[in-house]
């Protein structure tokens, strides 16, 4: 399961020094200088971003509340802040966030710095993995019409097997009233239509299923095997980055910035764990066909915030991960996961210009595998021109069966000390 | 077909209930985010309730028609004219080959409804005719109407003069406060009591910036209990942090500390709570309220909305038009 890793452009990524104040990003930023010095290395995400987007944010207002209609609706541009703000909002607009009442410090140490992500013990991810799992699913109502089912809280792969393993039920079992369901990390919707299934009749037909539900251990899925060709480090995500250092707030380039929350080496090892295994797609969803997927090999699961607040933009066939979950961005959008690579091959297809997208416009299906393979620009722009004249191929494994007994005994025998 | 010589601000093809079954790729349901005043368009006309017909959001479009056509207007009061004359609204009308439908600023409500006997013939996507502008597919071109575009009308023989029931008809007020249901959950218990008091007892402002992906609303701080603040790191930083998880239409999404309705084109799928869910019943009062507006939230339980979710769909029947 785990590939060799290739060479890539680690080179062409240029490293930028945050303590250098004549560093051209730096540069750019326009907060000042006494933050700056407090700020060079430590990110307060809870005072002074909040009160630079508050700036940013009145300023983009003064321009648009000329026109009525301005105010009232404007038309969704991922570039236009203040339209994605609604898209992708978050909570930068509320200043008065009271830090003590909300007791953020056991997730944002005091100075605003964040703890250190990695356990000391790395043997102690073997049983991190399938812990977390309640004994007795939960179900929640989300009003008249949808139901959320949390399997448990944290984000594994075991909780995801059921949700998707109870989702596949749902689908042969053909429940009256069910309209679909959208299986998740660790939870699963279910919408329904009340006129024909009540709330506690859902529940029941639900918890019957369960308890017919296979243990997950003998489950075998079709899981699709896709190479992604990917440029890490690339040109033009870290032209993003930098964007959003100039317009929006100061913070670490996102490579580096991944690589010491999880003591890296430097981000040539972050490359080599990140494109060291594969990954298991969780989930679509926020975008048609965004893959939400999570590290099959315990030993590359990485993990990083969100953004904060989000980017305007992010160049389409983006890389990126938040949480311990990878995500490709299939178009140009805001986003806020922390990102490092682009690949050149798309994920979602409206005009169905490959075969792969005959039963879908979006590329992949939960289940699915998806392993990045770095490769250079020259093979990026191959890629690219052919994706262009419609004459790329995707390099998929169709067959492949995906045993969770099989992968758990292959975890069982992973040699933790390794280093990628 | 119509020619369309003023697009008004946002002016929409939506169908009902729109784009059903595709959650799980990403793909929200879309649709008129009113579907009381929609669906009664529909009848009105002649049209089955779930026939694409026009969302017109604050200020409404100038339509030029190329045959006669009966259609009808419901929802917010855009002060519809035809050459000039004020026609009646919730009631079918008859414009002829050459006149021109014209709607200004509203006067009450936010969303108005334009249909038309035999429904707007646009191509389906992922089978339904509804706009999604976020991912731009659907409607026509993917997009809200623009200046010049010729829009083909399906062929129908609708009934002119037919009219809705004053007691069907919503009641868009004018007052500035609206009083919108909510269900507890999905992740109710992630806000302590007092910020669940807090919630339920607090006036919140409809913030400018709401369209038909979210409503952001403006009020007082809302605080948690511990398992908002004493999680698993893959949870995210802040308290409303949560695993990714599937978001139920109408879920009020706590983004830090503004709670978003994620209303008709929202996102599918994200990483904050949804302490509360508004149901469907409610949405048309979403749909009619504007920006600066009071929300007051009433609890009530799931099988109180899907009471009066069932009551709603037997108004927007053949019963309620005369």
């Amino acid at each position: 399961m785990v590939q060799e890793y290739k060479n890539t452009d680690l080179d062409l990524f240029q490293k930028i020094d945050l303590t250098n104040p004549k560093d051209e990003l730096l540069k750019k930023n326009k907060i000042g200088s006494s933050q700056q010095e407090n700020n060079n290395l430590k990110f307060n995400y809870l005072n002074h971003e909040i009160s630079k987007f508050e700036n940013l944010e009145s300023h983009l207002s003064q321009d648009k509340s000329k026109k009525l209609d301005d105010i009232l609706f404007s038309q969704l541009d991922v570039d236009d802040y203040a339209s994605f703000k609604n898209m992708y909002p978050h909570n930068i607009s509320q200043p008065k966030l009271n830090v003590s009442k909300l007791s953020v410090k056991k997730h944002i140490n005091e100075d605003g710095t964040y703890p250190n992500l990695v356990s000391k013990n790395t043997k102690d991810k073997t049983s991190e993995i399938f812990q977390g799992i309640y004994p007795e699913p939960k179900f929640l109502p989300g009003g008249d019409k949808y139901l959320l089912i949390e399997f448990g809280n944290v984000m594994n792969l075991e909780l995801n097997f059921k949700a998707q393993g109870l989702s596949n039920l749902i689908k042969t079992a053909n429940i009256n009233g069910v309209y679909e369901t959208l299986p998740c990390f660790a939870s699963m919707i279910v919408h329904y239509n009340p006129d024909d299934i009540g709330y506690q009749d859902l529940i029941n037909e639900l918890r019957s299923l369960l308890k017919d539900m296979k243990d997950n251990d003998d489950t075998v899925v079709n899981s699709r095997l896709f190479h992604f060709p990917t440029v890490y480090l690339d040109k033009w995500s870290k032209e993003a980055i930098e964007d959003y250092i100039a317009k929006i707030t100061m913070k670490k380039p996102d490579p580096e910035f991944i690589t010491e929350l999880n003591q890296l080496d430097d981000v040539n090892h972050f490359v080599r764990v990140h494109s060291g295994t594969e990954y298991w797609v969780a989930s679509l969803g926020f975008w048609p066909g965004l893959p939400f997927t999570m590290p099959l090999d315990p030993r590359c699961k990485l993990t990083a915030p969100k953004y904060n607040p989000p980017r305007t933009w992010t160049p389409k066939g983006t890389v990126g991960m938040g949480g311990s979950s990878t995500a490709i961005y299939p178009d140009r959008l805001p986003g806020g996961y922390q990102i490092f690579g682009r690949t050149p091959v798309p994920i979602w297809d409206p005009d169905k210009n490959f075969d792969v997208f005959k039963d879908s416009i979006c590329l992949f299906r939960p289940g699915d595998r998806i392993k990045f393979v770095p490769c250079d620009y020259d093979e990026f722009e191959m890629i690219e021109k052919k994706v262009e004249d419609k004459s790329y191929r995707y390099d998929l494994i169709e067959e492949h069966k995906f045993s969770i007994k099989k992968y758990k005994n292959w975890l069982s025998k992973l040699d933790y000390n390794k280093k990628f | 077909m119509f020619e369309v010589i003023k697009q008004g601000l946002e002016t929409s093809v939506q169908d009902y209930p729109g784009r059903v079954g595709y959650l799980n790729q990403g793909f929200p349901p879309s649709g008129p985010m009113d579907s009381w005043s929609f669906r009664l368009a529909n009848l009105l006309v002649g049209n089955e309730e779930s026939f694409a017909a026009l969302e017109c959001q604050y200020t409404g479009p100038t339509l030029k028609f190329e045959k006669d056509h009966v259609i009808a207007v419901c929802g917010a009061d855009m002060q519809p004219k035809i050459n000039g004359n004020s026609i009646p609204m919730w009631e079918s009308v008859l414009i002829k080959s050459g006149q021109t439908l014209e709607m200004g600023f509203t006067v009450s409500g936010a969303r108005s409804y334009v249909s038309f006997a035999g429904g707007i013939e646009s191509e389906k996507w992922l089978n339904s005719q509804s706009t999604f502008h976020k991912a731009g597919v659907g409607g026509i071109d993917g997009h809200a109407l623009k200046d010049g575009q010729r829009v083909p009308l399906g062929q129908a023989n609708g009934k002119i003069g037919r009219k809705i029931r004053t007691d069907s008809i919503p009641e868009i007020s004018n007052s500035g406060i609206w009083e919108i249901e909510v269900v507890r959950g999905p992740n109710d218990d992630w806000l302590d009591d007092e910020g669940y008091d807090t919630f339920i007892k607090a006036e919140w402002k409809l913030q400018a910036r709401s369209d038909r992906t979210g409503f952001r609303l403006d009020g007082p701080t809302l605080s948690f209990t511990e398992k908002a603040t004493n999680k698993s790191p893959e949870h995210g930083y802040e308290p409303s942090n949560i695993i990714d998880q599937g978001y139920p239409i109408g879920g009020i999404n706590l983004a830090g500390q503004t709670p978003i309705i994620l209303v008709n084109d929202g996102p599918s799928m994200g990483g904050f709570i949804v302490p509360f869910t508004v149901p469907s019943a409610s949405f048309w009062k979403l749909g009619q309220a504007k920006p600066n507006e009071k929300f007051k939230f009433k609890e009530i339980s799931v099988q109180e909305a899907q009471e009066m979710r069932s009551e709603q769909t037997s108004i927007c029947s053949m019963g309620s038009v005369i």
